[in-house]
Formats: structure tokens, C-alpha cells, sequence
């Protein structure tokens, strides 16, 4: 309660007021005496014990059944008390604390790509594996324990005949296939394949003109 | 961000409203536990004793709580408030009974009490004094006494009695004054404190 002309009745002696406040109640009490008669009558008030009254048990129990149809389903305290400070409904939208922390999450989220660019001036560097270097093979090893085991001969069996044979080869071209170089020319002499214009060989470049 | 329990007890009478507003039940528990029996008081004070009467209207008073907090502006002071829609339900009752004419602040000279075994104060008390004082205040008309009581009793300041009567600062003081330097007269020959 803020202080008020009663109060300073009570708490000073009438020689200690200032002039505003001998001004402010001058015109209740215009004199010492009867200053005083205030203060005595203000104190003996204070000192006395006044009757305390409390309502029946009935009327708070009344009052509570209202209270919980009021407010049927209302969230636990700590819940209110959480929500209340991060979504205050008194505030505008964009200062709520709730939208505020959405709204940096999202710039981070929106500026990390800007931060984390896989173009760097930095050679890269490939670590080098290394194989284990062992001296004595782990096939070797199990070779080495187990018995030695013969070789089984598988016979091969090679057809008599050719499945497919072609109709029509060209001489040359036979010839290639025969000693298994088809990309060349073979020179038995050498032993080696050569390459040689197709002008210098007219029934290849009759072969080529036929195809294309 | 408040985590923890509220202290209810610490908490301002204007905060509790607010978590009243939202559904605290406790913040209800806390303000009716301040106010019930003040207001209990009060409403005694003003109609004529009438003990029922004064508890259905501390159940309505707080009923109005529950229904529309939104009524209390919490720039206000939840006290000053309180005290007037409580004066305000009192005025009201008043021209129901068809009883009141003549008094700014809804009190009837006849409905006051008068009977001195009846006085306000005489089942606490049996002080001399305090039964002469309790005389001397029922003698006093009621809207002196009423101020009186206001401000010793409930605690209101001038100021706050000025707004939850809706009399101006200075008839407060005029009618407080007033109702002082009558007590005091009368108390003057019968207790030694006021005889120095």
C-alpha cells in the first residue's frame, strides 16, 4: 500500500513534518494537539486485533466444481508455463521465441550448402594402401600343410567336326584365319603381322568395296 | 522460461489473475485464500450483518472470477479492483431492498448497525476500549465510518478508497479526518493513550 497522509501521521512527530505536508494537513488538523489526538487514535486502531471472517467450507467447494467446468481440460502447469514462454499469444508472430529459433534453424539449414562446396584449391590426396607384405604366401601355406595331392587328367574332347562352317571364304581372308591373325598381314618369314594398304592387295579391297 | 513450480504465495495478486485467465486452479486457491474472508468482512460490514447474504456474495464475487477474468485489467490493481465490484454488488443490493437515499457511497443510516451488543468487533474483544472505540465508530454515520474502516481495517489507501468509492481523494481524506478527530473526542476521557 503506498504511503499516504495517514501514514505520516504515524510515523512523525509534528515538528518533524515539512512544510508541504503541514500545508497538506493543515487543513484537517490545525494544531499540535490536535495532530496528535490523530496519531493516538490511528495507533490504538492499529493495535487492536479486528475479527477475521472465513467463508464456509461449502461456498469454496462450490466454487471449485465451477472452477473445474470452466476449465475442463486444462494442460499441466509446467506444460502452460513452457508454451506460454516460447508461443506467447500476446506477442505479434515474428516475436515469438518458437518462430524466431524456426527462423535461424531454417537460415542455417538454407546457408550450410554455401559453407560445405566440394570446390577447394586443394590437390586431393588418395591414401595408398599397401599390400601386406608376407614371405610366405598364405596359399603356399595351406599347400605346404596339406598332402600333396595328384593332378586329376581331364581329357578333353574336341569335336571331330566343325560345328559351323562358312559356305564362301575368300582366299585371303582364309588364309588370315588360318594363321590366326585376321587384323594383318602375316609374314611366316618373320613371324610377324603387318599392316599394308588395301590397293596393294586387290581381292581385300574387292572384299571392303563389297561390304560398304 | 519458468520451468520450475510457480511460487503462488510470492506471486502478485495481478499475476494470479492472469494464471487464473489461462486455468491455473491454484492461482485460484491462492487469491481466494487472500481475499475470502477480507471480503467476507466487507460485505458483512455493508449488509447489515446478514452472514448468508455476505457468503453468497463472496461466492458470486469470486464465481465472476472464474467465469470472466478477462473483465480484470491487469494494468489495475487487482486489489482496488476487487474491492470496487464488491462496493459495486453492495449499491446494487442496496436499490434492490429500495432502501438507500442520501449517501455517495450506498450505506443506510438506518440499516447501519446500531445495536451496541452487535458491534463489529465485540465477539474478539473484551477490552474496554476496544468495545468504546467499536461504539464510537457505529455512532459515527457510515460514510464516515465506512471510509474508516476501509482504510484501517482493509487497508486500502486514500487513494484506493477514492477509486474503489468513486469519491474523490480529497472527500476521503475530508470524511477519514472527520471520522478521526470524532473517535479521538470521544475516546478522549476514557483511555489513558489518547490522554497525554
Amino acid at each position: 500500500m503506498e504511503k499516504d497522509l495517514v501514514d505520516i501521521i504515524m510515523e512523525k512527530s509534528y515538528i518533524e513534518l515539512s512544510a508541504n505536508e503541514k500545508a497538506e494537513l493543515g487543513e484537517f488538523c490545525s494544531s499540535e494537539s490536535e495532530y496528535n489526538q490523530m496519531k493516538d487514535v490511528f495507533h490504538g486502531v492499529e493495535g487492536m486485533q479486528f475479527e477475521t471472517f472465513t467463508p464456509k467450507k461449502e461456498t469454496k467447494e462450490s466454487l471449485d466444481s465451477l472452477f473445474d467446468s470452466s476449465f475442463p481440460k486444462v494442460a499441466p502447469i509446467w506444460y502452460m508455463s513452457i508454451l506460454a514462454t516460447i508461443v506467447p499469444k500476446e506477442k505479434v508472430v515474428y516475436r515469438q521465441p518458437l518462430v524466431q529459433i524456426a527462423a535461424i534453424g531454417l537460415l542455417i539449414f538454407l546457408a550450410y550448402p554455401f559453407f560445405n562446396s566440394d570446390v577447394t584449391d586443394e590437390v586431393p590426396q588418395f591414401s595408398e594402401i599397401e599390400s601386406p607384405k608376407s614371405s610366405t604366401p598364405e596359399v603356399n601355406k595351406i599347400v605346404g600343410t596339406e598332402p600333396a595331392q595328384p593332378l586329376e587328367v581331364v581329357d578333353v574332347v574336341v569335336p571331330s567336326e566343325p560345328i559351323l562352317v562358312a559356305a564362301v571364304v575368300p582366299e585371303p581372308v582364309l588364309a588370315a584365319v588360318v594363321v590366326g591373325h585376321s587384323d594383318g598381314v602375316w609374314d611366316p618369314a618373320t613371324e610377324m603381322a603387318f599392316s599394308q594398304p588395301a590397293s596393294e592387295s586387290p581381292e581385300m579391297l574387292d572384299l571392303l568395296t563389297a561390304t560398304f | 522460461m519458468r520451468l520450475v513450480k510457480p511460487q503462488y504465495k510470492e506471486m502478485t495478486d495481478e499475476s494470479l489473475m492472469i494464471a487464473i485467465s489461462k486455468g491455473d486452479k491454484r492461482a485460484f486457491d491462492q487469491i481466494y485464500e487472500r481475499y475470502s474472508g477480507p471480503l467476507l468482512g466487507y460485505f458483512m460490514r455493508l449488509l447489515w450483518r446478514d452472514r448468508e447474504k455476505a457468503e453468497d456474495f463472496v461466492h458470486d464475487i469470486f464465481a465472476k472470477i472464474i467465469r470472466k477474468p478477462e473483465l480484470f485489467d491487469p494494468t489495475r490493481k487487482f486489489k482496488t479492483w476487487i474491492y470496487s465490484v464488491a462496493n459495486n454488488m453492495c449499491k446494487n443490493e442496496y436499490k434492490k431492498q429500495e432502501v438507500r437515499k442520501n449517501t455517495t457511497n450506498g450505506l443506510d443510516h438506518t440499516y447501519a448497525v446500531k445495536d451496541l451488543n452487535a458491534n463489529v468487533f465485540s465477539e474478539v474483544s473484551d477490552n474496554q476500549f476496544r468495545d468504546e472505540f467499536t461504539k464510537s465508530l457505529e455512532d459515527l454515520d457510515d460514510k464516515h465510518s465506512e471510509v474508516f474502516k476501509l482504510r484501517h481495517i482493509d487497508g486500502l489507501s486514500i487513494k484506493e478508497i477514492a477509486e474503489v468509492t468513486g469519491i474523490s481523494d480529497g472527500t476521503v481524506k475530508s470524511r477519514l479526518f472527520y471520522a478521526t478527530k470524532y473517535l479521538a473526542a470521544s475516546l478522549e476521557d476514557f483511555n489513558p493513550v489518547m490522554n497525554r
